[in-house]
């Protein structure tokens, strides 16, 4: 995977800001708010800029029982190549079961059995794909009581099998250690981090003892430590900040990708 | 008949524009009384007011909010709240600043501009120039008021005519000369030409500038000529180029560009480079109204553009 820097999440709210802010190197767009035929005219100019966008798929569900719909995979292919986009990224998550919508992001029950289906899922999608998939670990809920893997094991296994990328959300691995109980530092030592498509970057909020993943604040620094925790192991390609509704000033969003920069030079080179 | 109804039908055009006149004579006489030539001090606001009304300044406040990182301006003309955002000591821009966070996702910035347009902030503004004498009490134009309920009799008038000429038509008591398409036409003109008379007298009577209110814009006019923008504060970078001279006076052509969608004859193409402050300078860091440091300080006393009534004009 080609270097893409530092960059942030596009939105519509903040698209004069993007085009206006130094130091970004790259973009994503959530794939399901574009039509591809008509592009918003801010991607437009940004990729006319030469910034890579990268279409993030939020409703693909490769981790549901069924395959993925042909519709969302031409979506996000289309999505691809209107921007011209070097990879596509999505959840590894559950998102629909017998005509129902879970409305989240839910974490995969992780069995043998699962990651067979999964792994057909992957390759259904990687087949209609015009670019690299690569996937993202969960901010997860709850975990299924029969689960065989933890998640990095079973996106290792779904990564040796399949050869997508990862995504790896500093993030939801902190919402996963404050909430689950599950190491994050331990979950970096098990991925197959030599697959690292690129790295997620958002702020949430505590609150009685929970861990909320609203990407509405400024990352706390165990989740920038994590970030300089992963880099210690392999240097990113990229890292994206996320941050959606309660946009905060430029000066905000500009220090938080300085932060970023920052959590990355500390990890010096990897081991 | 025919003959008769077209010579109707001039004299009622000859109404409309007697009429129109005696309106327009009485909101020149009003609006003209000699100036009081007291010393004004005014503040971006009052001068953006004065300059274009109520649209301007709320246009002034949102280039200024814009510019200073406290509202954020986005392509499609939307305006939504930065969230974090300091309070604002001036109460147009807390309005700005309160309808932006009381609504997720924001306003069009023309619809914003609507929503805001009768907010007490604006009314004290108005209230405040018309203390000054700089623009003109609603309760002067009383009888340019009536005249221009005259306007409108002379409009039912015109078009009750327009259907009385048909419907002698299709009786048959009217129509055989060719004269009658000319009655036809002078009625369909008076009723037009009055309409338009109407709404011109009604629009020119809301916040009318008085000849004082003239002079301290044409002070202020030479005292920050278009195009000059002391970037060092937003008041002198931003307020007060756009309360004199509108948003193609933002310094920032997309702002401008976005703010003026819907805003007739809304021209950024003169507008230029951006506004680099640190995001920080609205409200009473730069302009709290009356303030004398900042940017009020060149718009204070006779010495400043708001000296028009004492001798700047």
């Amino acid at each position: 995977m080609a270097g893409l820097g530092v960059g942030i999440g596009w939105r519509s709210e903040l698209d004069l800001t993007i085009e206006r802010m130094d130091g970004v190197d790259f973009l994503e767009v959530v794939a399901e708010n574009i039509r591809p035929a008509q592009l918003p005219e801010s991607l437009r100019v940004l990729r006319g800029r030469g910034l890579p966008v990268i279409p993030h798929g939020v409703s693909l569900g490769v981790g549901d029982a069924q395959p993925p719909s042909p519709a969302r995979l031409a979506h996000l292919a289309a999505c691809a190549q209107a921007l011209d986009a070097p990879l596509v990224s999505e959840h590894l998550a559950f998102v629909r079961g017998g005509g129902v919508e879970a409305g989240h992001l839910l974490p995969v029950p992780r069995t043998r059995e699962s990651l067979r289906v999964v792994t057909e899922n992957v390759r259904r999608a990687q087949d209609a794909l015009p670019v690299p998939l690569a996937l993202e670990n969960v901010a997860a809920i709850f975990g299924w009581p029969d689960d065989e893997l933890t998640e990095a094991e079973f996106l290792a296994e779904l990564v040796a099998a399949t050869g997508v990328g990862l995504l790896i959300d500093v993030a939801n691995l902190y919402n996963n250690q404050v909430n689950l109980g599950l190491s994050a530092v331990a979950a970096l030592d098990a991925l197959p981090l030599e697959h690292l498509a690129y790295v997620h970057v958002a702020g949430g909020y505590e609150r009685d003892g929970i861990w909320h993943d609203t990407h509405t604040q400024v990352a706390p620094q165990p989740v920038l430590d994590l970030l300089t925790e992963l880099c210690a192991r392999a240097t990113p390609p990229g890292v994206l900040l996320e941050w959606d509704e309660d946009y905060p000033s430029d000066d905000v969003l500009v220090t938080e990708l300085s932060r970023i920069r920052a959590a990355m030079s500390l990890a010096g080179e990897p081991r | 008949m025919d003959f008769v109804l077209i010579i109707a039908s001039i004299a009622i055009v000859a109404l409309v524009g007697v009429v129109e006149q005696r309106a327009e004579r009485e909101r020149v006489r009003v609006s003209g009384a000699k100036p009081a030539r007291a010393g004004h001090q005014l503040g971006p606001y009052e001068l953006a007011y004065l300059s274009g009304g109520p649209r301007r300044a709320l246009n002034t406040a949102l280039a200024v909010l814009a510019s200073a990182g406290a509202i954020r301006v986005s392509r499609g003309s939307r305006v939504t709240a930065v969230h974090g955002a300091s309070p604002s000591p001036v109460p147009l821009e807390q309005a700005v600043l309160d309808a932006t966070a009381a609504r997720p996702g924001g306003y069009q910035a023309s619809e914003l501009r609507r929503e805001l347009e009768s907010h007490p902030a604006l009314a004290e503004l108005a209230a405040e120039l018309e203390r000054k004498g700089l623009i003109v009490p609603q309760s002067a134009f009383e009888k340019a008021r009536r005249l221009c309920d005259r306007l409108r009799f002379v409009v039912a008038g015109a078009a009750g005519y327009l259907v009385l000429l048909i419907v002698l038509a299709v009786m048959g008591v009217a129509g055989e000369e060719t004269v009658y398409v000319g009655a036809v036409f002078f009625a369909l003109f008076a009723l037009v030409t009055s309409l338009i008379a109407l709404y011109r007298q009604r629009r020119r009577l809301r916040n009318v500038v008085t000849r004082e209110g003239r002079e301290v814009l044409r002070s202020a006019h030479a005292y920050h000529p278009r195009g000059v923008r002391d970037p060092r504060s937003l008041s002198a970078a931003v307020a007060i180029p756009v309360a004199l001279y509108g948003l193609t006076e933002s310094g920032d052509r997309l702002l401008c560009d976005e703010l003026s969608v819907g805003v007739p004859g809304g021209d950024c193409a003169g507008a230029c480079g951006s506004f680099s402050g640190s995001g920080t300078t609205f409200g009473s860091d730069s302009f709290g109204g009356m303030d004398p440091g900042g940017g009020s300080s060149s718009c204070g006393g006779g010495s400043g553009c708001g000296g028009g009534g004492g001798g700047g004009g």
